[in-house]
Parts: structure tokens; sequence; C-alpha cells
């Protein structure tokens, strides 16, 4: 196990700019995801720290000693890929028993390290068959199992649900955290998806075109995004942005004008762009007074409903429990949870809330 | 009303024309062969008289006579020897460069590519002059290597290429898997991308060895006595004193391709699967 700082990092491939500048520190047995767009250079920075490519500029280092100048293998990291890169010319057994076998375990112990790993990945029945004879939820085990079987000091997963089906990925995301849990190995997962890094993570760093947009717990993040970018990239359904113009008591958004106590317009400069969570939003019959939309859509999801809405130009999601009781198309009032409101400046950055 | 579809009789016209073709076409390439066959065949006296088109008393004399000459089982040694080194050079030194290609880190690949592709556009002939100059000034005239050194260089070549497609195939994450799991790129080579592409490799492996073992114009040029002679060339240059002993050639010839036609037979589906197909499936 082992503690992971990321000092410096840059990585360019040939004159394109993947990562630069990159400050990051991964606590000793941290479950630490890397979430972002695609091509936000996430995959690179976990190859780097496996050492399957070279920083540009930077250094790595684990528990304090710089790897840089260090191969995968003295690294000793375990990886997971995306389309489990199993070797599929080798059982199941081979498979599991192969970075043993390469670090030249003896016979006996691996024999009985990769049965108690197939054992707790439930491959036992499966250990003699080829990779190919697998469903995709059980390659995934096996590649898994190899991974773990040696106890590496750092554990990197490169979108390794992906793959799989919506019910097998919740399903894998479940044990993924509980395996975790049993084998606190310091791990680095990177997923596009936030609700997989949301549910997994003890910390995360949302990245955006290699350079971190915030470093923090999911409720961190969720509760108190830096910018515009990480407060639309999590949560779902996504953050609803209004463009506003601050004036006399309140916000103009559209033809309306939504009060806002002075306190909080103080911060605030002449424009802004307002950030509001769906489940932030509460709705009710319009009856003459306060801010008003049209009910546009109804969607149930069952446990809750999703409404969309509509403000003159502007459209609002919005996140009710239960059903809404509310007619189609009518006009609805809209009442906000207290601390709603995010503000954000022309460029994207957060104004923070003044205490109140 | 919609009945059962008519019968499509230009399909079959088609169909019927086709096989003609190709029985024309196979008749065209094996008529040589079989008439090296049938002559091979000929008592002595028939040898140069026609008709009858087929040997009236058909002989095994000739292959008698060309398996007894330690001549020509000192040629088909030197065959082998020079075939097989010549497959393993290549294969070696293909197989070596081309996962450089696939995989490693490197500048100027396709520069290394094309310019290997646009030197085996060469004509043999064309090369002959100055690689005769060379094979002497190394001082490996008449000698195996001259030929192993030679045939390498043309089948270097599309070996290269053939296992650079191969290896390509072989996903990028398997490799950094192997890596990741403790192999060096040399271990990853032989425990990774060999065992995944023996198709391919057997493949260019066949027609490595048929080139050498066919080849004729630098086997004539770089050899003087049977110490190195392949068979092609020591076949052609069975003379007798006063008569070309034309049966003895002809049995020989025929015994020559036997083996080419083997692997062919053997391997075909090979052969063509391992030259088209991916290596990695599923």
């Amino acid at each position: 196990m082992a503690k992971i700082e990321v000092r410096g990092l840059g990585k360019a491939f040939a004159r394109n700019s993947v990562l630069s500048g990159l400050e990051l520190t991964i606590e000793d047995g941290e479950f630490f995801c890397l979430v972002g767009p695609s091509g936000c250079g996430k995959t690179t920075l976990l190859n780097l720290i496996a050492g399957l490519e070279e920083a540009s500029v930077g250094e790595i280092f684990f528990d304090g000693r710089p790897v840089g100048a260090l191969g995968p293998r003295e690294r000793d990291v375990a990886m997971v890929f995306q389309n489990y890169a199993l070797y599929p010319h080798k059982t199941v057994r081979e498979n599991i028993a192969f970075p043993l076998l390469v670090r030249g375990l003896p016979k006996d112990e691996i024999r009985s390290r990769v049965e108690r790993m197939a054992e707790l990945m439930g491959l036992s029945q499966a250990l003699e068959s080829r990779p190919a004879q697998l469903s995709g939820g059980q390659q995934q085990r096996v590649a898994l199992g190899r991974a773990l079987v040696r106890q590496p000091r750092v554990f990197l997963m490169d979108e390794p649900l992906s793959n799989l089906d919506a019910k097998l990925r919740a399903q894998m995301r479940m044990e993924l955290k509980k395996l975790h849990q049993d084998f606190p190995v310091t791990t680095l997962y990177v997923t596009h998806d936030q609700e997989e890094a949301m549910s997994l993570s003890d910390r995360m760093v949302i990245l955006k075109g290699g350079a971190p947009q915030q470093v923090g717990t999911p409720m961190e993040v969720y509760e108190n995004p830096a910018n515009l970018f990480v407060g639309q990239f999590i949560g779902k359904p996504p953050m609803n942005t209004l463009e506003a113009v601050v004036e006399g008591s309140g916000l103009r958004i559209g033809s309306q004008l939504w009060p806002l106590p002075d306190s909080m317009k103080a911060a605030l400069p002449s424009r802004v762009t307002v950030g509001l969570r769906p489940e932030h939003i509460l709705l009710e019959a319009y009856a003459g007074e306060g801010i008003c939309g049209r009910l546009e859509l109804i969607e149930p999801m069952g446990a809750e409903t999703w409404a969309e809405l509509s403000l003159g130009q502007e459209r609002l999601l919005c996140r009710i429990q239960g059903k809404t009781g509310l007619a189609l198309k009518s006009q609805v009032r809209l009442r906000f949870e207290p601390g709603a409101f995010y503000f954000f400046d022309a460029q994207g950055r957060r104004i923070s809330r003044p205490a109140s | 009303m919609h009945g059962p579809p008519p019968p499509v009789f230009g399909m079959n016209i088609g169909r019927v024309l086709g096989v003609w073709v190709a029985a024309l076409f196979a008749l065209w390439s094996l008529a040589p062969f079989l008439w090296q066959v049938q002559t091979s065949l000929r008592p002595d006296e028939y040898l140069a008289r026609l008709p009858p088109l087929l040997p009236p008393r058909p002989t095994l004399a000739h292959y008698r006579a060309v398996l007894a000459d330690p001549t020509f089982l000192r040629l088909v040694v030197n065959s082998l020897g020079v075939g097989a080194a010549t497959t393993l050079a290549s294969l070696l030194a293909g197989g070596f460069a081309a996962f450089a290609l696939a995989q490693l880190p490197a500048r100027g690949k396709g520069l290394v590519l094309g310019l290997t592709l646009s030197v085996s556009m060469l004509p043999a002939v064309a090369l002959l002059a100055p690689l005769f100059l060379l094979v002497r000034a190394l001082g490996l005239r008449d000698s195996w290597a001259a030929l192993v050194l030679t045939h390498t260089t043309f089948t270097l070549p599309l070996t290269l290429w053939t296992l650079t497609h191969f290896f390509k195939e072989i996903p990028r994450e398997l490799f950094h898997a192997a890596r990741v799991d403790g192999l060096s790129a040399w271990q990853t080579f032989w425990s990774i991308h060999l065992p995944l592409s023996k198709g391919g490799i057997a493949a260019c492996a066949i027609l490595n060895f048929i080139f050498s073992w066919n080849e004729f114009l630098m086997a004539l040029t770089f050899t003087t006595t049977d110490a190195s002679r392949t068979v092609p060339v020591g076949v052609a240059l069975f003379q007798g004193l006063h008569e070309t002993p034309f049966g003895d050639i002809a049995a020989a010839s025929v015994l020559v391709c036997l083996p080419v036609i083997l692997l062919a037979c053997l391997f075909q589906r090979g052969i063509v699967a391992g030259l088209t197909q991916g290596a990695v499936k599923g």
C-alpha cells in the first residue's frame, strides 16, 4: 500500500498536451476516482502512474520516493482495464496465476492463492475455461482477481465497469466497494460516469482538458462545486443554469424578477449564471404570486418524478419526490430549498456565498 | 400472385462457366507439371517420342536412379538446410522488428515499413550483380551462409509486413496488462505476442520456406559446387557427358515439387486464414 503524490506532472503527445502541471495527493488506502468527460486525460494519468508511459515533466512519488525511473514491474501496481485485457490463450487459472508466476512464487503458493481468489470472485467452477467462454461479468471478475491476487501497493482501474450492462454494473460497483473495505489498497479509479465516482470514492478529482477542476469527497463536490463545470458534471439530472441580470431587489431571469436577499446580492457582479439543482426546486400550483413556470413534460421514475418547466426561453428540470400532482401544461409556482442558488461569474468560476 | 420464384438460369450458367474457367486455368497451370510427371515415368527409349502421349510401359527407373544418387541427396540436404535457416532468420529478424513497429514507441515507423516494401519491389535480377560482389567480398561464395543471407533479404519484407499487421491486432491493453503483471517488453513478445500470432507466424514460415526452396537465380549465382548447391540448381545442371538425362531430370523435378505441394495442400487454409484474419478473436 502506498501514498501517491503527483507533482507538476505533464504529458504531451507530439505537440498535443494532454496533462499539464498536475498536483494530486492520494492517501494510503484511499479509494480515489479520476472523473471527467472523455479526452480529459484521466487514462493518461493512470498510465503515467502505472509506469506504462513516461511523463514529459514532473514527478510521481510512492510513499515519498520518486518512481519516474521505475517500470511497471518495479512500481508493483496492478491494473484492471476497460476491455479486461485477459490473455485469450490462457485459462482463467493461468490468467490469475500469471502475475505470481512472473514473480517466481512457489507453485504451491500460487495454486492456493489462485484458488482462494477464484472462490472470492465466484470463479471456482470456471478455472479451466478460457476467457472467450465466459460472460462479460465473469471476465470482469477474472481481471479483478488477476489484479488483486498479488496484493499490489496500488490498484489502478480504467473504466472497469463500462462494458457491463446496467444491472451488472450496479452489482459489480457494490462488490468493488466491499472489496475495497476488505482489502484497503490505495485505489485509483478512472471513470466518466459521475454516479460511479460519487458512489465509490473516498475522494475524487474532476478533470477537464487535462486540468483538475476540483478535489474533494463526493459530498463536498456535490454541495460545494468550485465552478460551473463541476456543478453541471456532478449530479443527476445535471444542474440547471440560468443567465441572470442583477437588478433592484433581485435577479432578472427572462421576463420575471426573482427576489433575492440583499446579503446574497451584495457579492454578485451585474451579470451572473445561476445554478439550480433539480432536486432543490419545489413545485406547487400557481395562484398569481411568486415565480411562475409552465409544466411542459413529466417523466415518472417511480420513487420520484422528473418535470420540465419552461420560463419564457429558459428550460428548467425539476426532480420531485413521489408524484407531482400537477397538470401537464399548467402554470406552476417555483419554490426553492434554502441554499439552492449557486452563482457563477462569466468565466464559470463560483462566486462564494457570503456567510449569512 | 406470388408463386415460387422462377429458376434463375443466368446464375446456373454463370456457375457452370465458372467451373469450366477454373478447370481450364488449373489445366493450364498444371500442364507443365503433368508433362514432367509423365516424362519421369517414360522408359528411356520413349523419351523423345510422341505419340504415344502416355508412356506405354511406365517405369520408376528414373526415380530409383535419382534417389540412389548421393549428389541428389546432398542437394536436398542443402535445400532443407538453407530453407530452414532462411525461415528462422527471417522470422526472428522480422518478428522482433514487427514487434517494435507494432507495440513500442519509436519514430519513423511508417518510413521503415515503406522502405522495406519499396526494397522488396526491386527485381532480383537487378540486385544480383551487387549481391554477388558483396558475397565474394565477404568470402561467402559457395556456402549456405551466402544463400541464407540473400534469401532472407527477399523474404524479410513480407514477413515484416505480415507480422506487424498481426501484432497490431493484439490490443494495446493486453501489452499493458502484461507489463503491469511484471513482464518486460522482451518477455511480452515471447509469452503474449508469439502465442497469439501462431497462425500468421506459421503462414510466414511456410511462405519463406517455399521461397527459399524454389529460388533459382541466386542459388545458381552464388554456388559453384554440390557443397552448397540447392535442388533447383542441381537438377538443372544434371548433365551426362554425352547426353541430357531428361528422365532423371523429370523425376528429380517431381520429387522437388512434392514437399512444396504437400505443404501447400496441408496448410492452404491456414495460409489464407493466416494472411487475412486477425490474431485475437472475441
